[in-house]
C-alpha cells in the first residue's frame, strides 16, 4: 500500500469501516473497544467447536431495519428507556418474519 | 467424576492461558503443530484448541459482533457461526509457516491472522447470498440507538471520523460504496479477487476500470479535504 492508501485505510479501519486485519489495527480496535467484557458463546467448553464442525448458515439474514423501526426504537431511546433484549429481538424477528 | 475431570481440565488449562497471555512465537507454534498432528495424539490437539480459544476468541468476537453491526446484520445465529468457523479452520487446516510482523506481538499478530480469516467468512457468506449490504454511516443514525453493553467504544467518535463521514457523505452510494469495499477486501501483497471486482462492477453498473478510477478519484477527494482542515489530527 502507498502512504496515501495507508492513512486512508487508517482512517476507515478507526471508523470501522473496515476490518482490522494487522496487529497495529487490532491493537487500535482493542483500545477503542471493551473486548473483555464479552462472552464468547462457547467460552464454557470450545471442544463442543469441533463437534459441531463446520456450520453453514441456512437462515435469512436480516440486513436492514426499516425507518419505522428506528423510529420506534429511537422514541424509546429518547425517552431514556434502555431496550429491552426481549423487546429488541421481537423487533428485528417481527421484521424477517414480515420478509418471508 | 466426569464434572471434576472436566473442571481440572478446565482449570490445568486456564494457568498455561495465563502464561500465554506473554505467548512467544513458539508456543504459538507448538499449538499450530499439534494441530496439524491432532490425529497423533488428539487429548494434546484439544487442549491446545482451548487454550488457543480462550486466548483470541474475545478479540475475534468483538470484531464480528462490531463489524456485523456496522454492516447492518443483526442475526447472532449468523455470527456464531462465522467465529464457529473461523476457529475451526485454524484447527483443520492449521499454518504452520505462520510469522509474527515486526515490531508486533504474538498475541496481535495472530488476531490480525484470525480476524482476516473471519473477514473471508463473513464475505464469502454475504457473496453467496448475494447480499448487497447497505453501508451506513454513523451519521446517518440517531445517537444511542443500539446501545450495546458488551461492546462499548471506549473514546467517542473522534474528529478524524466526523471528518472522513463528511467527505464520504458527498460521495455517490455507488463510489462510496465501491471505494470501501475495496479497502475492506483488500489484504497486503495481494490484488483484489476478480469475483469482487466483477460482483462490484454488476451492483454498480460499471467496469473494472471504471472501478479503479473510481478508487482513485475518492481517494484523492479525501486526501483533498483532510488537507483544508486546520484542525487535522494526525493519527497515531
Amino acid at each position: 500500500m502507498n502512504p496515501k492508501e495507508k492513512y486512508i485505510r487508517e482512517l476507515f479501519v478507526t471508523a470501522g469501516y473496515v476490518f482490522p486485519t494487522t496487529p497495529t489495527e487490532i491493537e487500535q480496535f482493542k483500545s477503542s473497544n471493551d473486548t473483555e467484557s464479552i462472552s464468547p458463546p462457547d467460552w464454557n467448553d470450545p471442544l463442543k467447536i469441533l463437534e459441531r464442525g463446520t456450520q453453514k448458515f441456512t437462515g435469512n439474514i436480516s440486513t436492514n431495519i426499516t425507518d419505522a423501526d428506528i423510529q420506534n426504537l429511537a422514541m424509546a431511546a429518547r425517552q431514556g428507556k434502555s431496550i429491552p433484549n426481549d423487546v429488541r429481538q421481537k423487533m428485528i424477528e417481527d421484521k424477517k418474519n414480515a420478509k418471508k | 467424576m466426569q464434572k471434576r475431570d472436566n473442571l481440572q481440565f478446565y482449570l490445568h488449562l486456564s494457568l498455561i492461558i495465563v502464561n500465554l497471555l506473554m505467548m512467544d512465537i513458539e508456543q504459538l507454534q507448538d499449538i499450530l503443530l499439534s494441530f496439524a498432528y491432532k490425529e497423533n495424539d488428539t487429548k494434546k490437539a484439544h487442549e491446545a484448541f482451548v487454550i488457543v480459544y480462550r486466548t483470541f476468541s474475545k478479540t475475534v468476537f468483538s470484531v464480528a459482533k462490531k463489524k456485523l453491526k456496522d454492516l447492518r446484520i443483526y442475526d447472532e445465529e449468523f455470527m456464531n457461526t462465522v467465529v464457529n468457523n473461523t476457529f475451526l479452520k485454524i484447527y483443520e487446516n492449521p499454518n504452520l509457516e505462520f510469522t509474527v510482523n515486526a515490531n508486533s506481538s504474538v498475541i496481535s499478530s495472530f488476531e490480525a491472522y484470525l480476524v482476516t480469516i473471519l473477514k473471508n467468512e463473513i464475505y464469502n457468506v454475504l457473496r453467496k447470498e448475494e447480499i448487497r449490504v447497505p453501508l451506513v454511516l454513523k451519521a446517518d443514525l440517531p445517537d444511542g440507538l443500539f446501545n450495546d453493553a458488551q461492546i462499548e467504544t471506549k473514546n467517542s467518535e473522534s474528529e478524524n471520523t466526523k471528518l472522513l463521514n463528511e467527505v464520504l457523505n458527498t460521495m455517490s452510494e455507488r463510489d462510496r460504496g465501491i471505494l470501501l469495499a475495496l479497502y475492506n477486501y483488500h489484504e497486503e501483497g495481494k490484488k483484489t479477487p476478480s469475483d469482487v471486482l466483477d460482483v462490484l462492477a454488476a451492483t454498480y453498473g460499471t467496469s473494472r476500470v471504471n472501478i479503479r478510477k473510481i478508487k482513485q478519484r475518492g481517494e484523492e477527494k479525501i486526501k483533498e479535504f483532510f488537507s483544508k482542515q486546520s484542525q487535522l489530527k494526525p493519527l497515531k
